[in-house]
């Protein structure tokens, strides 16, 4: 992905900046390694926030929203175990529980579009920590295998971060469907992450 | 409750979160071993927002990396740029959530007042935003319920004094320790129950995982509920393994607030 002409970086550069994508970040993070704390707020950063934009009501809410959701990570980044998945998605794992968490607590719906719109858009960091993950690459695939219905659904519930209630009444679709439509999405995307049910035993 | 009850909340709370009943029925069916609580749905859910993500990340202000940065050198106690460990703060202190005035400071300002604050006590000279004053205005605003700490049974306990204070409204509150013994979070951590006499005999609800690193000062912490409270009737404070747990088995309770 090309950077446009005007773009801005998010955060200064960092003196120590030669951490490779590859190596962990949050088992330094847990260590307490001054670089490794600012690698990760500069890595993962643009993709709390963008989520929390869309889940919180007003910037304020949204700022605070992502400070909760790094506390959080830094108490919660010993438990990081790279067997179990990447980091990007033990972060937006933390960061989605904590922005659900918040909406129920105040009781208010996400609201979409409801902040303004940046005047610059990045070619952020943390993009490229998603392009090069391969467990993006095998929901990428996934999702290109969903029916266009179980794909709208989940689109709508997890980015623009609508309730279930708010797809059905955008869609037309009964409630029951909304919720059918997004549960067996979900399913074909934890097989090819190769995720096992303990619920259900390995579908496949 | 069968499985695919069970795989049907689960899958629900990744994407859209529960209610409180359903979150009782999912607590219910862990509680009792029919279910067994898992995060791939969250993991899933969380990839698969990256990938339907398609636009290009906004850019984070500014001033919320530097209170990013600010909340980390709290927590860890270290000043960027020296990668030198300072004494031990408080966990439970945050960068102030509105106030541009530490970037109007500085960096060095930020990182000398982090080396007071932990000389000091981060309760003395706590920012507006501190937990220590936020605890004091919900005090103040009277609407809030304040209760003593008293020691609880087990034999980890130490001799920890201060108080619970909850606003059932704003389903918010702080507890306040002092001779709770610190903990190193990588062997275990101390976690809040909270009792709600409207929920019968459903487990006590999670009030959040928390450090305590200097016994011998005042740590305020606030207090972080999973669900919504009805009638908070007890509040306890466990030892859990590190990142808590979801039902506790209340082997060790190290202290108990109640009217």
């Amino acid at each position: 992905m090309s950077a446009p002409a005007s773009v801005m970086r998010p955060v200064p550069a960092f003196v120590n900046d030669e951490r490779s994508m590859t190596e962990s970040i949050l088992r330094d993070v847990a260590d307490g390694k001054a670089n490794a704390v600012r690698d990760c707020i500069r890595r993962f950063s643009g993709s709390v926030w963008s989520l929390a934009r869309r889940f919180c009501p007003t910037q304020q809410d949204a700022e605070d929203a992502v400070q909760d959701i790094f506390l959080d990570l830094w108490k919660s980044a010993s438990r990081y175990d790279p067997s179990a998945g990447s980091e990007i998605a033990f972060v937006m794992t933390i960061a989605r529980r904590r922005l659900i968490d918040r909406t129920r607590r105040v009781s208010r719906a996400p609201s979409i579009q409801s902040l303004p719109e940046p005047e610059i858009v990045a070619d952020h960091p943390t993009r490229d920590a998603v392009e090069f993950d391969e467990e993006v690459a095998k929901v990428r695939e996934a999702m290109d295998r969903l029916r266009p219905e179980q794909r709208e659904v989940l689109t709508m519930s997890l980015v623009q971060g609508h309730t279930h209630q708010q797809v059905a009444e955008r869609t037309g679709m009964p409630l029951g469907t909304v919720k059918s439509h997004a549960r067996r999405g979900l399913m074909r995307i934890r097989d090819m992450l190769g995720v096992s049910d303990p619920q259900q035993g390995d579908r496949s | 409750m069968s499985a695919d009850r069970c795989t049907e909340l689960l899958i629900d709370r990744a994407i859209w979160g529960l209610d409180a009943a359903e979150e009782a029925e999912l607590a219910r069916a862990i509680e009792s071993g029919e279910s067994e609580f898992d995060l791939g749905w969250e993991r899933a859910v969380a990839v698969a927002t990256l990938v339907l993500e398609d636009e290009p990340a906004a850019i984070v202000p500014p001033e919320l990396v530097e209170r990013l940065e600010r909340d980390a050198a709290n927590y860890f106690s270290f000043e960027f740029g020296s990668q030198r460990k300072l004494r031990a703060v408080p966990p439970a202190a945050v960068a102030p959530r509105t106030s541009n005035a530490w970037s109007r400071l500085g960096w060095f300002v930020a990182a000398a007042a982090i080396i007071v604050a932990a000389w000091l006590g981060w309760d003395r000279i706590g920012g507006d935003a501190s937990p220590a004053r936020a605890r004091s205005e919900m005090l103040a605003r009277g609407d809030a319920i304040r209760l003593d700490w008293s020691r609880g049974p087990s034999d980890r306990a130490g001799d920890p004094t201060g108080d619970v204070v909850w606003d059932a409204h704003a389903q918010a509150g702080f507890m306040r320790f002092r001779g709770l013994p610190a903990n190193d979070p990588a062997e275990f951590q101390y976690q809040l129950w909270i009792f709600d006499g409207e929920r019968g005999t459903s487990p006590p609800v999670d009030g959040g995982v928390f450090d305590i690193a200097n016994a011998t000062l005042d740590t305020v912490v606030p207090i972080d509920p999973k669900l919504l409270v009805g009638k908070a009737v007890t509040f306890a404070v466990t030892i859990e393994r590190p990142g808590g747990v979801v039902v506790s088995e209340q082997e060790h309770i190290v202290t108990l607030a109640k009217p």
